[in-house]
């Protein structure tokens, strides 16, 4: 039987080392592996014996795109672990903090990682030549975001300020009211993306997911709600462990996760429309009303538009918060060292980050766990190119690569933030 | 004159960026450590009108070689400082992207300096260390001619 095999060998605009294999028999797909070969990094090991009050400043090292979700998801679990409430000035302020994180990051990956694929450019460096305007205003709606990380943190990337019990510097009411300029033309112009995302072609492709995010009560979720899912998980996140499944494939370094006795899920941006759409301000749900986007949306490749209402709700979000916020009267509470053992869940921008932490009487760390966004993806990625595949088998071999390569990126998927270059590999047998 | 240092302070060789942005600053000279991805230098350097970078490199050379490249006068080759971030865009990126949108100092020149060693928590190789001395000197006559 004729095989034939594509290679891809540097694919760039994916965050992490890995390689994927479509293996077709035929007409029929008969093997699909996202294989993560990057070396396993140990976190949950090495920060075992450590200070609690040492984790924000650890964990934030796991990703240099989202290092806030690493500490928040860190803060809040000890916080748990050892019964600690903090200030409701504070919680703004993390509010806050993780705006500007997703607009950092969902700029990033719209402008500069997905948009060149809808507009057929190898790169953005080559996008910006025939779309400057577009460009200029993606970087200029990721430096807002990280002007307001580095506000809060005290630098754009790896943030110093976090600490377990709230931060070790708050801003004043001036400095976060000097956002505001900045804020009023990120709302606008994120709305102007959004619009720009909505027009681009998007694939006929709609998939059956099970959508997980945090959902709370009264507003779309950051750090706070309970563990929802499209097909019935309503928990709190202590329970995590008992509806999610983590475990070990043989061609990939990360840990793959499915929801137990079911399979595969998707976190992120469409989870989170999905499951919150009505808790979205008025603003954000205009904005996907215009673009003809309602909840759910079940086509990965739309992700796009999705990923841009999340920017207008960020900057309407902390334009809220600049105009409420009074600085706590205390940076953070007091935190002794005490035993206990905590777990949490907050929404990084790629989705639902878990952190666990055992902690001793000495304030050590006895265990760690953390389950990243994109590995609980892992699964439903290798899933799109299952269903994708077969769709695609009657196009040239290089426009089958792009749009695997592309179904891909529709994850943003950060694999593990260390080199980036994805291999595909398509054996025809 | 604006110098930027590019690196990374926990990884052996990798700190040589940093490490002439401290000497040249603690002689008096505009230099600091650029902190962030690569796309944010289009931001460090708004503004002014000579920009000298200087990073750690990999190109076959012995441990502590130096090039400079005049990024202002041409492209960079394709594969010419390929990133080697983490996160896909490096410095040969971020200085295309610049000049296509006009974003580019009127003279920008990028010192390499070759490392060999990247061990997490590592120091410094001496061969780099040497190479550091080398860059601070030459941009130091730069800069007070």
């Amino acid at each position: 039987m004729k095989t034939r095999t594509i290679k891809v060998d540097y694919l760039a605009r994916v965050e992490g080392e890995g390689a994927l294999a479509v293996k077709l028999s035929g007409d029929k797909v008969v093997d699909v592996q996202l294989k993560i070969f990057e070396p396993p990094r140990l976190f949950e090991a090495f920060v075992c014996g450590r200070h609690f009050s040492e984790l924000p400043d650890l964990v934030a090292r796991i990703c240099g795109i989202c290092p806030v979700a690493y500490q928040m998801s860190a803060v809040h679990a000890i916080e748990s672990a050892l019964g600690i409430t903090i200030d409701p000035a504070v919680r703004l302020l993390r509010r806050l903090f993780y705006c500007g994180e997703w607009i950092e990051s969902h700029a990033l990956h719209i402008y500069m990682l997905h948009a060149p694929d809808f507009l057929g450019y190898a790169d953005a460096i080559r996008m910006a030549r025939d779309h400057r305007e577009l460009v200029e205003q993606g970087l200029r709606i990721k430096k807002i975001g990280n002007r307001i990380v580095s506000l809060i943190g005290g630098r754009e990337i790896h943030p110093v300020s976090v600490a377990v019990g709230g931060f070790y510097r708050v801003p004043s009411r001036q400095e976060l009211r000097a956002l505001a300029d900045d804020l009023e033309w990120g709302l606008d112009a994120s709305v102007k993306t959004a619009r720009f995302a909505s027009a681009l072609e998007f694939p006929d492709f709609v998939q059956d997911y099970e959508f997980v995010s945090l959902s709370h009560p009264n507003e779309y979720p950051f750090n706070e709600g309970r563990v929802e899912s499209s097909k019935g998980i309503d928990i709190d996140a202590g329970l995590y462990d008992q509806h999610f499944n983590e475990y070990h494939v043989e061609h990939s370094n990360a840990l793959q996760s499915a929801v137990r006795g079911r399979g595969s899920y998707l976190v992120g941006p469409m989870a989170r429309f999905a499951l919150n759409f009505d808790r979205l301000p008025p603003v954000a749900r205009q904005a996907a009303r215009e673009c003809g986007l309602s909840a759910p949306c079940n086509n990965p490749f739309r992700s796009i538009v999705v990923r841009a209402v999340e920017l207008v709700f960020a900057f309407a979000e902390a334009l809220r918060i600049i105009k409420t916020y009074q600085p706590p009267d205390q940076p953070r509470v007091p935190v002794p060292d005490q035993a206990g053992t905590g777990c949490a869940a907050t929404e990084a921008p790629r989705g639902l980050l878990y952190h666990r932490y055992e902690i001793g009487g000495d304030g050590l760390v006895k265990s760690a766990r953390i389950v990243p966004p994109t590995s609980q993806n892992q699964k439903r990625i290798e899933e799109d190119l299952w269903n994708l595949v077969p769709l695609l088998l009657h196009r040239p071999e290089h426009e089958i690569t792009w749009k695997c390569e592309q179904a891909v990126r529709n994850y943003d998927p950060c694999i593990s933030c260390a080199t980036h270059f994805l291999k595909l590999r398509l054996e025809r047998g | 004159m604006l110098i930027l240092g590019c690196g990374n302070a926990g990884r052996g060789d990798d700190a040589a960026g940093w490490m002439v942005a401290d000497r040249l600053r603690a002689l008096g000279f505009p230099a600091r450590r650029h902190e962030g991805d690569c796309l944010s230098l289009l931001n460090a350097w708004s503004g002014h009108e000579e920009v000298v970078l200087v990073d750690c490199m990999v190109s076959g050379r012995e441990p502590g070689a130096c090039v400079v490249l005049d990024a202002s006068t041409a492209p960079l080759r394709h594969g010419q400082l390929r990133c080697a971030s983490s996160h896909s865009f490096g410095v040969g990126e971020a200085v295309e992207l610049a000049r296509e949108l006009d974003a580019l100092p009127s003279k920008l020149l990028i010192y390499g300096i070759e490392g060999s060693s990247f061990e997490t928590g590592a120091r410094v190789s001496a061969a780099v260390a040497e190479g550091v001395e080398r860059v601070v000197e030459e941009i130091r006559r730069l800069g007070t001619r």
